[in-house]
């Protein structure tokens, strides 16, 4: 049986990189593929960045790219290929792994919503979509609102789970919660697309207010407990954003990480573009739900 | 002792938490899509064998523990312990019986166990997984309880070990064991 699918998985592999392909050649989106070896890094405050001898990374995201290709040709552009992030490695995290990413001008979030479902369905015909706020998938399967719930409320939940853990952090908590606690419930009869993340998890995404309360422009999709797909209508301010990069350098100095360079062509290069939305969708996690394995290297041949 | 980040963390290592060493069991890796990422880490408590689960950020740093595995092969019981010979360095060692507990039934002369040490000091033994063993106590068969669906019958083997063997076994036979079950696996 193990020969079987070993032989088998290239050509499985081979059908779905194809059916992507095909899903954006009739949307006539243009294929990109940027350099994956970057002089910076993006925004991303936890993840661990492959180092190249002579200077520079292994990308962990084409986004910088994406972004300066975007507000060079003004195109909707899609990638297909391989990022590197350092010390992840589990039953659904490789090191290396394949991405889809692709960006669309004048895309609402709503809009990337469905066009990210609708790429989904290729692989999950027939599964429904359903909508669910941050705040809410929290509630509903621990209890607990994330928005107002002290560190010290979220340390007495997970002694009541039997999880001890050092993190001190409300974000941090906040993030152990939701791997193992709310994660594991989300997607198992639908695609499941939470939407309203707090502010402070913005990343690289536009804020929003409603109610009085800030949240940001960004939506996580999950099917069977697995995280799928991320996306954002994409932040543009300068400023803003400059803003975040230090937050997340504050971030890394404290867990003693290394510091995310700041330069002006960073800056300029993640926001000199049209108004946009983009997603990036695990290819390797896609494939592993698809074929019904449990562990994501079983899809590397 | 040398230190390592929560996800380098294998199966197998032995790792030093509030002071007391414990054996990994297995390392689960997660990580929500823009979050920290955690190790969830099962280990086994050496001194006690309890199985606890403990939480890492993944980049937190866990010291590995000072645990040694020697083959020793029992020589003989004392009042107070049992002594042991290292293989190689032909080294004599009393262990205490507080440290060798449950494992006193399955001590016999001239046979090879493994001692593990923490600190230099032994903290547990772990005898051969199967063992062959004189019956020297049980109850003769009786004829045609088969029938009845009774095919096990109580024993004493010549270390004091309580096993269930068939009930054609008889006094005076060497049978194998498994040591980590107590289970009967063949007559020898």
């Amino acid at each position: 049986v193990t020969t079987f699918l070993g032989c088998d998985i290239i050509e499985k592999r081979s059908l779905a990189l194809k059916k992507v392909r095909r899903f954006f050649e009739e949307k006539d989106l243009c294929e990109v593929d940027p350099f994956h070896l970057v002089p910076y890094s993006s925004l991303d405050t936890h993840i661990a960045l492959f180092h190249v001898e002579n200077g520079g990374y292994l990308h962990s995201s084409p986004e910088l790219m994406m972004k300066k290709l975007l507000g060079k040709y003004k195109k909707d552009i899609y990638f297909l290929g391989h990022v590197f992030r350092k010390e992840e490695q589990g039953s659904k995290h490789l090191c290396e792994f394949t991405m889809i990413e692709w960006y669309r001008i004048d895309f609402t979030l709503n809009q990337m919503i469905q066009e990210s479902v609708e790429l989904l369905g290729l692989f999950f015909p027939n599964i429904p979509a359903q909508k669910m706020r941050y705040c809410d998938a929290f509630m509903k399967y621990t209890g607990i609102n994330p928005m107002t719930a002290s560190a010290e409320e979220l340390q007495n939940y997970l002694r009541t789970k039997n999880t001890f853990c050092h993190a001190e952090a409300k974000e941090d908590l906040l993030d152990l919660i939701l791997s193992l606690f709310v994660e594991p419930h989300l997607g198992n009869d639908s695609l499941t697309v939470i939407t309203h993340y707090p502010a402070d998890q913005a990343a690289l995404s536009n804020v929003f207010e409603e109610d009085g309360l800030l949240y940001a422009s960004r939506f996580e999709i999950y099917f069977k407990g697995t995280e799928l797909a991320n996306g954002y209508h994409e932040l543009r301010d300068p400023m803003l954003l400059k803003k975040r990069f230090l937050e997340s350098n504050r971030i890394r100095e404290k867990n003693n990480q290394e510091l995310l360079a700041i330069t002006d062509d960073l800056i300029q290069g993640l926001t000199h573009f049209p108004d946009a939305s983009g997603v990036s969708i695990g290819f390797d996690r896609v494939l592993m739900l698809y074929l019904n394995l449990s562990d994501i290297s079983q899809i590397y041949p | 002792m040398p230190s390592l980040t929560a996800n380098e963390i294998k199966p197998g290592m032995k790792v030093e938490i509030d002071k007391d060493p414990y054996a990994v069991i297995s390392n689960q890796f997660v990580k929500p899509g823009k979050g920290q990422a955690f190790c969830r880490i099962r280990v086994k408590n050496l001194m006690t064998s309890r199985v606890v689960e403990k939480t890492y950020k993944s980049g937190e740093k866990l010291e590995l523990a000072d645990v040694t595995e020697t083959q020793m092969r029992m020589l003989y019981e004392e009042p107070d312990g049992v002594v042991f010979m290292d293989e190689t360095s032909y080294e004599q060692l009393t262990i205490p019986f507080s440290v060798i507990g449950d494992h006193k039934p399955w001590l016999k002369e001239d046979t090879l166990y493994e001692v593990i040490f923490y600190k230099e000091q032994p903290i547990d033994l772990i005898p051969p997984t199967f063992m062959s063993l004189q019956v020297t106590e049980t109850a003769p068969g009786v004829r045609g309880d088969t029938a009845s669906g009774r095919v096990l019958k109580p024993a004493i083997l010549e270390t004091g070990a309580k096993v269930q063997i068939p009930i054609f076994i008889e006094e005076g036979e060497m049978i194998k064991v498994d040591t980590r079950t107590g289970d009967y696996v063949s007559r020898v």
